[in-house]
């Protein structure tokens, strides 16, 4: 069906008659000069004069032929081309990496949506994962699907967005039917694949400093049976010294079961399952414990009492004997070389005076640090001028407290803060600003270390809803309907048709001057 | 329509001007047959001072010639009439019209070439020679003069002429104002006009002892480069008419230019009009010769 975006261009077709009639009165005649009209009465023409109409310019075909194309062009004309588009959404979730029959899910899902999509011809297809949905694939090739099977279990698969579910396309999923939220929408066919109904994975392998043991790693593992039997593994844990733990244990369906075990300080910790089933990649899980690590710290002997006292109280850090080994500073004045790593610098010249006026906190620090606000503090000496770069963290009203020094590669945060508590004050007061300084020099958060690698409870589950069934019928198939822009199409042609005119008209002035070269011989 | 390069238009070289004198002079002098012994006198109307006869006063004539005593005796102004010199008087007319600048300018080179080899050859024989230039209306004058030193104004008179391209008609009869009846006039032009100028040389025989009539014409004239419907522009009047030219239609304007010649021709020999056309193909000195032998039995 034919349709026209603006339709009043089409009055210009009337140019048509218009051009006709300009040119009724012939092809444009040469003016030739003789010597003498006399003797060139016996040839005049005598057709007009008696009456006889002479035919339009040819011409006139061609020039009517560029205001039509001109016309129809700027009106727009479309059509409606029935063009199916299919938009093929794969569920690229962990449990379609179960193998079956010597294969994934997800790889014989593609091939049965390929073996579908070859038997249609001309279908432009894009392929999605409803994990990366922004991410799309032209075509359905080997080498689509190898990448995709390569990528899936990554991230955790959601509804299409609603900006990418186009009603111009064909929505299709391949899917194993797991979860109930993917099954829902409009999709015209649903690629079902997997019978598979066992298995249980590892959801969670966490580590933290032990409380009381600040050498040692407190460790959980959790596992889930995401099948529709009874189930029994053994969970081991092994720490890069070698096993730590294992375990028997019962899973019901659907339930989940944990782990505890306590292990020395380790930067490599894994968990896996015994023995394996046909997911095998919720059956082991790996954990990075090197971010739990005690940092190493050098403190000046010169510090007061109380702020080596705090940096020995520390869970995460480790008096370090040598400053080469430290991978912080503290100085108090003693030391004068300062080190390659962060430092921190309490000064202590000068006689403790109280602040007047309120603390004032930069708004960078956390919220859970500001309750340092609420002991009363002493000043001791003067900090340095703030230069350009330098970030106040604390101050009392133009009086600069604690100040992180820019310009070196290094950080370098000063305080002058009086941490030597005088008998009424609070004695916590000084561990704790003492830990919030070390996390701002370190840019970590070192007391509250939890390490932990986890997945979704849904991604172990791997047998198919009964809704995921039912919807894997076959929904309509309703080709899209495209419409096909006609306008580049006339433009090009009246182009053609306007090069072809300039054309005739060049031809017909170069002859015009060789006839009136001729002439003037 | 291109300019033609009316400058290419050059004088006929001393050597061929001087040939040509030496033939033509024997068919520019006396041809009165004589009998042996008889007294050399070319007795006929012109410029000298040998009375020859009375007649009427005509506006023009001067008036020191006006005989008192016959006027006084007829009641009307009576000239004298003197015997012409054997020293003649002659004029050369030479048309520069838009119509000879057609093709190249042709036929204005061919008269061009005419008229400076006339009038070098009279001026050799001792005759008085005037040039008259005329388009619209006279254009140019070179009076009447004598000896080889007045063959330098005749050309520089001549050097100064150029037909126009367009809008320059032919009306030959504004010659005869300027003409008293007292010589020979040779015209130099192509007759192209509605009467063939008959009506102009019928006016210019009344003020001349004899007329030459020289008739150049190009073929061209009658042929186009271009066939089909066109519209043909006189480029002396500027009228225009659509015309379908094909072969039968060039075979008409030949016929058509041939007619007028024929008319032309007849025209002068009813009046003794010397009269030749001139191919502008054919060699100007052969063409010059053939029309002065003509002319004797003519004139």
């Amino acid at each position: 069906m034919l349709s026209f975006a603006t339709p009043a261009w089409l009055l210009g077709l009337l140019l048509v008659p218009v051009i006709r009639w300009l040119h009724r009165g012939g092809p444009h005649r040469r003016a030739l000069p003789v010597a003498s009209l006399a003797l060139w009465r016996s040839a005049q023409a005598t057709g007009p004069a008696v009456g006889v109409r002479r035919p339009p310019d040819p011409a006139w075909r061609r020039r009517a032929l560029i205001a039509a194309l001109l016309s129809l062009a700027l009106a727009g004309p479309r059509s409606a081309v029935e063009i199916e588009k299919i938009t093929l959404w794969v569920d690229d979730s962990l449990s379609m990496l179960t193998l079956e029959g010597g294969t994934t899910r997800l790889a014989r899902g593609l091939d049965v949506a390929a073996a579908d999509l070859a038997s249609r011809p001309g279908t432009e297809v894009e392929v999605r994962t409803l994990g990366r949905p922004w991410v799309s694939q032209a075509a359905l090739t080997a080498e689509t699907v190898a990448g995709l099977v390569a990528a899936a279990g990554q991230r955790e698969p959601s509804l299409p967005p609603a900006g990418l579910w186009r009603t111009d396309r064909e929505h299709w999923l391949v899917t194993d039917g797991t979860s109930d939220e993917l099954n829902e929408g409009g999709y015209a066919r649903v690629i079902r694949v997997g019978d598979t109904r066992r298995n249980v994975g590892l959801l969670r392998l966490s580590a933290r400093r032990s409380l009381e043991h600040r050498d040692r790693l407190d460790l959980e593992v959790q596992a889930r049976n995401g099948g529709d039997d009874t189930e029994e593994r053994v969970i081991v844990l092994s720490s890069s010294a070698g096993e730590i733990a294992r375990k028997t244990l019962q899973f019901a369906p659907g339930e989940s079961a944990s782990l505890v075990a306590s292990t020395p300080m380790s930067t490599r910790l894994a968990a896996r399952l015994e023995p394996g089933d046909a997911l095998a990649a919720d059956d082991s899980i790996v954990l990075d414990g090197s971010a739990l690590a005690a940092r190493r710290v050098q403190v000046d002997p010169a510090c007061p009492a109380a702020l080596l006292a705090a940096a020995r109280a520390h869970p995460a850090l480790e008096i370090a004997s040598a400053t080469a080994d430290a991978e912080l500073a503290v100085d108090c004045g003693a030391t004068d070389a300062a080190g390659p790593g962060p430092q921190l610098r309490f000064l202590r010249d000068g006689t403790p005076r109280e602040i007047e006026g309120p603390l004032l906190w930069s708004s960078s620090v956390e919220p859970s640090a500001r309750r340092l606000g609420s002991y009363q503090w002493r000043a001791v000496g003067q900090l340095a001028p703030v230069g350009d770069g330098d970030r106040v963290l604390l101050a009392s009203g133009a009086t600069p407290l604690i100040v992180r020094r820019a310009g070196d590669a290094s950080t370098l945060i000063e305080t002058s803060l009086d941490v030597e508590p005088g008998q009424a004050e609070d004695t916590s007061a000084t561990p704790l600003l003492f830990s919030f300084l070390v996390d701002e020099a370190l840019s970590a958060s070192l007391l509250d270390g939890v390490a932990a690698n986890e997945r979704e409870p849904d991604t172990v589950m791997v047998a198919p809803h009964a809704a995921a069934s039912a919807a894997a019928a076959t929904g309509p198939t309703t080709a899209a309907r495209e419409m096909r822009d006609w306008s580049r199409l006339l433009l090009l042609a009246a182009l053609l048709a306007l090069l072809w005119e300039l054309a005739s008209l060049l031809r017909r002035m170069q002859r015009e001057r060789e006839e009136a070269r001729a002439w003037s011989r | 329509m291109a300019q033609p390069d009316l400058n290419s238009a050059t004088l006929p070289a001393q050597s061929e001007l001087q040939a040509f004198a030496r033939t033509a002079a024997h068919l520019l002098a006396e041809r009165r047959v004589r009998a042996p012994g008889a007294r050399v006198v070319k007795r006929r109307p012109g410029v000298g001072m040998q009375h020859l006869d009375h007649r009427d006063y005509v506006p023009g004539d001067e008036v020191r010639h006006i005989d008192w005593r016959q006027t006084a005796r007829r009641r009307r102004p009576i000239v004298r009439q003197f015997e012409s010199e054997t020293a003649s008087e002659w004029t050369v007319l030479l048309d520069l019209s838009s119509s000879m600048a057609m093709h190249g300018a042709s036929k204005w080179r061919a008269a061009f070439a005419g008229a400076a080899a006339m009038s070098y050859a009279l001026l050799e024989l001792g005759h008085r020679v005037g040039l008259l230039a005329f388009g619209r209306g006279v254009s140019a004058e070179c009076p009447r003069g004598r000896g080889r030193t007045h063959y330098a104004s005749v050309v520089r008179t001549l050097g100064t002429l150029r037909p126009a391209a367009t809008g320059e008609l032919s009306e030959l009869g504004a010659c005869g104002r300027r003409l008293h009846g007292d010589g020979a006039v040779v015209i130099f032009s192509d007759f192209l006009a509605d009467d063939g100028m008959r009506s102009g040389l019928a006016a210019l025989l009344e003020r001349s002892t004899s007329l030459h009539a020289l008739q150049v014409a190009d073929p061209a004239d009658a042929t186009l480069s271009a066939a089909g419907e066109v519209d043909l522009v006189d480029v002396e009047t500027g009228a225009r008419i659509t015309a379908m030219v094909d072969a039968r239609a060039a075979a008409l304007v030949a016929e058509e230019h041939a007619a007028l010649t024929r008319r032309l021709r007849a025209f002068c020999q009813r009046s003794g009009i010397a009269f030749t056309a001139w191919d502008v193909a054919r060699p100007w000195q052969q063409t010059l010769i053939e029309h002065l032998a003509r002319a004797r039995s003519v004139c």
